[in-house]
């Protein structure tokens, strides 16, 4: 449970994006989301964010505090008409497609549920980010970054797939690994 | 045009500021400071030029050649030729105080030097890039 503090626009875009996890909106919460230039509440727990960052706030309330009910362990992933149960580490990258979003390992991939955003939100902690629209990856199965033009990367993956870090997405892989 | 990206442009066009200084220390023949400004403004023109050419040749390239020596290898390409050129043009239609080949080598020596220094410092970047991933990963297992 959470309480908002912050403009209208704001409280409805915070408002979709929490109740994809379930996380309820109260008055009277000891957890406060402040949308800066908003009085801070004394005797909170206060979160302040600017407007244009309300999906950090998501990602910050998804991945550490919901973190015991968030953080999974293991994921199911359906292949050649079996289910299968998957650990996020063997996870090289997750992409999205029409279809829903496909999990690459090194031997198989399988189609998950959810949407890359729900991952991009409970996965950070499992070294896992964005590089582009449509694809999430493991940094830890990175082997290597290839510097390339108009400030892109290329990542080469541990299963040779080769994936482009576009430029909107670069600044977050850069700041992730402190380059 | 949209992955072209208009700060590496600004970037190229101070890197020119910062050779036509270079070239300010070597070349006392610039005598005014209108003849400073105009230099400084042209080095400072031809390197956003440079820039808008390296972006826009660059973002037509594909993903599938993407290697280390080649993005170095086309980096470097890139800065020696149109660097050249745009030098020895300039020179030719602006017909300036240097008069001769043997004038213009040192000049196009001292500007290489400094694209080749930026290359350089950008391979060092990548190493570093490895490095950092390594201690990333690291950094992972001990969790």
């Amino acid at each position: 449970m959470v309480q908002l503090l912050c403009s209208n626009k704001v409280y409805e875009k915070l408002k979709q994006e929490l109740s994809k996890y379930q996380i309820e909106i109260v008055k009277d919460s000891d957890l406060v989301l402040v949308e800066r230039g908003y009085d801070i509440p004394s005797e909170k727990l206060a979160l302040v964010f600017d407007a244009i960052d309300y999906m950090d706030v998501i990602k910050i309330l998804v991945s550490g505090i919901r973190k015991d009910l968030y953080f999974k362990k293991t994921v199911t992933g359906f292949s050649e008409n079996k289910f299968a149960v998957i650990e996020p580490k063997a996870i090289i990258y997750l992409e999205a497609s029409p279809d829903g979003i496909m999990a690459y390992t090194t031997t198989h991939h399988y189609s998950m549920k959810e949407t890359l955003q729900y991952y991009e939100g409970i996965w950070i902690e499992q070294g896992f980010i964005r590089v582009n629209k449509s694809q999430m990856i493991n940094l830890l199965q990175v082997k290597e970054i290839i510097p390339w033009f108009n400030s892109r990367y290329v990542l080469r993956m541990n299963n040779g797939a080769e994936l482009e870090v576009s430029k909107m997405y670069s600044k977050k892989l850069r700041s992730t690994l402190k380059i | 045009m949209e992955k072209i990206h208009l700060k590496n442009i600004v970037k190229s066009f101070f890197l020119g500021i910062f050779i036509g200084i270079v070239l300010l220390f070597y070349d006392n023949g610039f005598d005014t400071t209108t003849d400073k400004f105009l230099l400084l403004l042209t080095s400072g023109g031809m390197g956003f030029i440079i820039g808008f050419i390296t972006e826009g040749v660059t973002s037509i390239l594909p993903i599938s050649i993407a290697k280390p020596r080649n993005y170095f290898f086309i980096n470097n390409l890139i800065a020696l030729v149109v660097t050249s050129v745009i030098m020895l043009v300039s020179i030719m239609l602006t017909n300036n105080k240097m008069e001769s080949y043997r004038d213009i080598m040192p000049v196009i020596g001292i500007v290489l030097g400094i694209v080749f220094l930026a290359n350089g410092i950008d391979y060092m970047m990548y190493y570093r890039a490895q490095n950092k991933l390594k201690i990333f990963k690291e950094l992972f297992k001990d969790k």
